[in-house]
């Protein structure tokens, strides 16, 4: 067979040069259903969150009588104000709140303080949670064997003990080794504590207001930057602590949603047919069988993260850590007491608002991905 | 009827969630006998409540068996005898739980069963409206509830109040779960043969379609009932420790020394102290194992019940 030629006339190069408009003419096509299917979901999504948006107006701003003292509510004066709620909040602006005694902040300002140690817990604890992978497909596997019945107990055991009680336990137990191991720091709050600075010359210069590091924000990756091994070994053990919670937590309800999906993901004729081909049951497992499976593991991930961040903030309140979840408990406590009013409740509404939008996205990012992996999702009714 | 019989007695899971909740109703019975006139109300013990006393330890020992005054001990926070308390708190939530459990299935079922059957605008409407509750985490909206309407309502409606949000936001779930089955049941010969028959719309979704949807959804009583455990036990637990104390502390129960499980696990988990032997560890052990024994009934329950249901049809 003869090769082509090398030398082409200009027009016949023209013809066959991808043109990045057609190469996206092309994704456009070949993943048009897919992409349909983010516009609607995105769309749906921006809806779900002016409701969340109207809600916080309504809690905050009709119950909790603000118009009632402005001078009595007319629906000229609702619509109004709850325009300018919703662009306020929408926009992310959150007013300020009061800080310690006369001093206040900005609240996007102050939440951003509290961000990045967050995202940090919520990566560690999302990487430990991956064992649920290769144990979700063992249960699922071989259904009514050992692992099995143990992952189901270890489901109950966490549907029934509270989340906040798992955390309390934790804390009980691992207290005083903790304390013992690092020489007198307490499991307590994201950085080193002052007895600890006091012995290990002092609390460094980039370590700013709210314990906020320099330069980005995130205390592993500042640690890592300014080479502060020390405090680096003390931050990751109790950010390892914190994530082990979470995820050990967060798996028991995981598995719980997996265990049975599981074994429809891969229906006996599959395994049957393979067996038949000879294909030996490890292969079949992991090659084959894990493969399956990762739709099922997004779209569960979806469908439980609000869960998962549930869990998280209870972790960050208990172990008083510098997180944003920290905060929207720790506020939450605090009007639970005083009642609500004060400038407190804009950290509140910023809070749940964010809280509402990044379960949103987070949920439609991973059924994305499900969809993406597993086209036939689209076709089989679970979701619009 | 005998081999329905025969089957119920050889699931064993449904044998022994019946028996576990069959206890606890038989617990509340006894509650309301021997504690009537006194139902909601444990006297508090004012020393512990001053901080002059630690808890009192449990007194309960099997060999010689003895009860004593405080056979399961006595939490921090307000002083409460344990075993009183659970057992006086045993009806209160039994009527808790169900009170919730019951209207969110009804609403969830309902509206899951229309915008599963119903026609494409009904369907999209019904959705967008679970998918705006389901978007808000139900402990988030629980602390919206406590922080705002709470403090305004008198205190004879703060529980119904409270049950009552919670209806509002966990019926949701229910609804995505009958939708689905609604939807594959409405596409099944047997609902097809109803309609070319002659059968009214509403007769072939409440006759027809509803009943044939119902079991998916007996899966997510469990997580419902989790999801108010975790929140009645938070909420407490978060305004207790954020003040040190149980002083000026706004509640979704009637008054303070009303017994309920989730509270009595809050007052016992002030009762924890980092050196040993100032822990009052049964405060908080008793109350948890109480609410754990309750949900795996429930659990074993609703499993039996699914499995029976599942081979019945």
């Amino acid at each position: 067979m003869s090769s082509p030629p090398r030398t082409q006339s200009p027009s016949r190069f023209r013809g066959r040069l991808r043109h990045p408009l057609r190469s996206v003419h092309g994704f456009l096509t070949r993943h048009s259903l897919l992409l349909t299917w983010i516009v609607r979901r995105l769309l749906s999504a921006f809806a779900q969150i002016l409701a969340v948006v109207t809600l916080l107006y309504l809690f905050f701003e009709i119950f909790a009588n603000h118009l009632i003292s402005e001078g009595g509510i007319t629906p000229r004066t609702v619509v109004s104000q709850w325009w300018d709620f919703l662009i306020n909040t929408l926009t992310g602006n959150w007013g300020s709140i009061q800080v310690g005694s006369g001093f206040t902040i900005n609240t996007a300002a102050y939440v951003g303080y509290y961000l990045p140690y967050s995202l940090e817990l919520a990566a560690l604890s999302l990487l430990l949670t991956s064992v649920a992978y290769p144990l979700g497909l063992l249960a699922g596997w071989r259904r009514g064997r050992a692992l099995d019945a143990a992952t189901q107990g270890y489901s109950a055991f966490i549907l029934y003990v509270p989340a906040v009680l798992i955390a309390f336990l934790a804390m009980v137990y691992l207290y005083l080794p903790y304390y013992y191991y690092t020489g007198g720091d307490i499991p307590f709050g994201t950085l080193p504590g002052y007895i600890w600075f006091d012995a290990n010359g002092g609390v460094p210069t980039w370590i700013g207001i709210y314990g906020n590091t320099s330069p980005t924000g995130f205390p592993l990756l500042d640690g890592l930057i300014h080479h502060a091994w020390g405090m680096e070994w003390i931050v990751f053990l109790k950010t390892l602590l914190c994530a082990a919670v979470i995820s050990g937590t967060y798996t028991g309800i995981f598995l719980r949603y997996i265990r049975g999906a599981v074994s429809e993901a891969i229906p006996l004729s599959f395994r049957q047919a393979a067996s038949a081909r000879g294909i030996p049951e490890r292969r079949l497992l992991w090659h084959h069988g894990g493969r399956r499976i990762i739709p099922l593991y997004a779209f569960a991930f979806g469908n439980t993260f609000g869960s998962f961040l549930f869990i998280q903030s209870i972790v960050e309140y208990m172990f008083d850590t510098n997180g944003a979840l920290y905060l929207l408990l720790y506020q939450g406590g605090s009007q639970l007491i005083g009642g609500a009013g004060g400038t407190e409740e804009n950290l509140l509404i910023a809070l749940i608002f964010l809280l509402a939008v990044v379960i949103a996205l987070v949920s439609i990012a991973a059924e994305a991905i499900a969809i993406a992996l597993d086209p036939t999702w689209l076709t089989k009714g679970r979701r619009r | 009827m005998g081999r329905r019989l025969d089957r119920i007695l050889r699931n064993r899971a449904l044998l022994l969630g019946s028996a576990i909740l069959l206890f606890y109703v038989l617990v509340a019975v006894y509650a309301m006998i021997r504690f009537r006139g006194s139902l909601d109300y444990i006297p508090p013990h004012p020393d512990v409540i001053a901080g002059l006393l630690l808890p009192q330890r449990p007194t309960l020992t099997l060999f010689p068996f003895h009860l004593g005054a405080y056979p399961l001990g006595e939490t921090g926070g307000l002083g409460f005898n344990v075993a009183e308390a659970l057992v006086k708190g045993t009806p209160w939530d039994l009527a808790i739980f169900s009170s919730v459990i019951v209207p969110t299935a009804i609403l969830g079922m309902v509206v899951g069963t229309l915008s599963g059957a119903g026609s494409g605008l009904v369907d999209d409407l019904l959705m967008a409206v679970t998918d705006v509750i389901l978007s808000i985490p139900p402990f988030v909206f629980a602390l919206l509830l406590f922080v705002v309407v709470l403090p305004r309502v008198p205190t004879e409606l703060l529980l119904p109040s409270f049950l009552l949000g919670f209806i509002l936001v966990l019926w949701a779930p229910y609804a995505r779960l009958v939708r689905a089955e609604a939807k594959r049941v409405s596409r099944k010969y047997f609902v097809e043969a109803a309609a070319a028959s002659g059968a009214s719309r509403s007769r072939i979704l409440f006759r027809h379609v509803l009943p044939n949807s119902l079991t998916p959804m007996l899966s997510q009583i469990p997580i419902t009932l989790s999801t108010m455990v975790s929140v009645m036990t938070l909420l407490p637990f978060v305004a207790i420790f954020s003040s040190g104390s149980v002083v000026n502390f706004v509640t979704f129960l009637p008054s303070l020394d009303f017994p309920e499980w989730t509270w009595t696990l809050a007052n016992g988990l002030l009762g924890w102290s980092v050196i040993t032997e100032t822990n009052s560890w049964w405060g908080y052990t008793y109350p948890i194992a109480c609410l754990m024994f309750f949900g795996a009934g429930v659990t074993l329950f609703v499993n039996g019940l699914t499995a029976y249901l599942t081979v019945e049809s």
